[in-house]
């Protein structure tokens, strides 16, 4: 278990490694994730090609996509929180309890 | 099993990191998007033809799922709600790339490698609507095409990958961070040959699209997938070292 700890660290910090090193990298980057540059390499392909729908409903601004998107993350983390922390929890107890009943019989059998 | 992946993680991940790198420098740096296809951006006859394909997928992980469920087997279904709540963090989750530009892993690698491949089709779909109904990201008439790559691909290339990792007697934790990464990378391989089909190159006909659109998104995707699989292990670790999985159910 100890390991395993130590292991999740590691790989946290190789995360975070691969998450900053962009910056440095890649300075000229603009890092857009942007629909419009998409469409434009669609658009150089196929320069007839016209969007015959578009969203039904589309983020009225950039803050309030960015708070949809933060919800979605934090259910999620909830969720995930949740499980893993109740597990966590089971098992501390289930240790504690072996741990007094062991006590318990070493006293009784004195 | 520690002390495998230990030894063995090591120099692996410093080659891929060492690959990986030489390709960014190649093709840095290159504004790009790389998310799933947009709405509007596939004509109707692709729409309807994607939402065909997928179909019988999702039928079958509705299957796969109800299995889970009715199961006995210890926190199945626990397990399910913590791989589909994965799926919808890492999907939230828009990363800087060393191409410069942000794009998103796709989470499906975890349940996966637990659940097998055909129970990500139902809980990918739930995501892939979320963010397409709330986010106008992705698309409803691209639902069929996004679930493919996202959700049918990516499993099962996963899937794919586990086994065999599994099979060169490679620990749970590589071959898990192996599924992880290749699921990740190989849906938005499959997004670039879907627009590739559909918007061939003037000049240079599919072939040369496909390498444009390789270029936008598989690229990027690289070092998203790698953290990808790196989260996956932790997670699964968390969930092995508090008793919520056995180790040895995962195959």
């Amino acid at each position: 278990m100890k390991k395993k700890t130590k292991q999740n660290w590691i790989l946290l910090l190789l995360v975070l490694i691969l998450v900053i090193t962009p910056f440095f990298v890649a300075k000229g980057g603009s890092f857009s994730g942007s629909d419009d540059e998409g469409t434009a390499q669609i658009k150089k392909n196929d320069p007839s090609y016209k969007v015959w729908i578009h969203p039904i409903w589309t983020p009225p601004s950039a803050e309030i996509e960015s708070l949809l998107f933060t919800v979605q993350g934090s259910l999620g983390t909830g969720v995930i929180a949740y499980i893993i922390g109740n597990a966590h929890g089971r098992r501390k107890e289930r240790q504690r309890q072996q741990q007094a009943q062991a006590k318990n019989n070493s006293d009784n059998g004195r | 099993m520690k002390k495998v992946f230990r030894n063995h993680l090591v120099p692996k991940v410093s080659v891929i990191v060492g690959l990986c790198s030489l390709l960014y420098f190649a093709l840095y740096p290159r504004d790009a998007y790389a998310m799933h296809i947009m709405e509007g951006m596939l004509p109707p006859k692709w729409c309807i033809f994607w939402f065909a394909v997928s179909a019988p997928f999702f039928i079958y992980g509705l299957y796969r799922m109800k299995k889970i469920v009715i199961s006995t087997t210890q926190n199945a279904k626990i397990m399910l709600a913590l791989c589909g709540a994965f799926v919808f963090v890492l999907s939230s989750l828009k990363l800087p790339s060393v191409t410069g530009s942000c794009s998103h892993p796709t989470g499906v690698g975890l349940g996966t490698a637990m659940f097998g491949p055909g129970v990500m089709s139902v809980l990918g779909v739930i995501i892939l609507l979320f963010q397409a109904l709330l986010l106008a990201h992705g698309g409803l008439t691209t639902l069929g095409a996004n679930c493919f790559s996202m959700t049918i691909v990516g499993p099962f290339v996963g899937y794919a990958t586990y086994k065999i990792c599994r099979a060169l007697k490679l620990s749970r934790a590589v071959s898990l961070f192996m599924c992880a990464v290749l699921a990740d990378w190989s849906t938005y391989v499959t997004t670039s040959f879907q627009l590739a089909v559909v918007f061939p190159d003037p000049n240079n006909g599919v072939g040369g699209a496909v390498i444009k659109f390789l270029g936008i998104y598989a690229v990027t995707q690289i070092p998203l997938a790698i953290a990808e699989g790196f989260l996956t292990v932790i997670v699964y670790n968390l969930v092995i070292s508090n008793n919520l999985w056995k180790e040895n159910a995962l195959g």
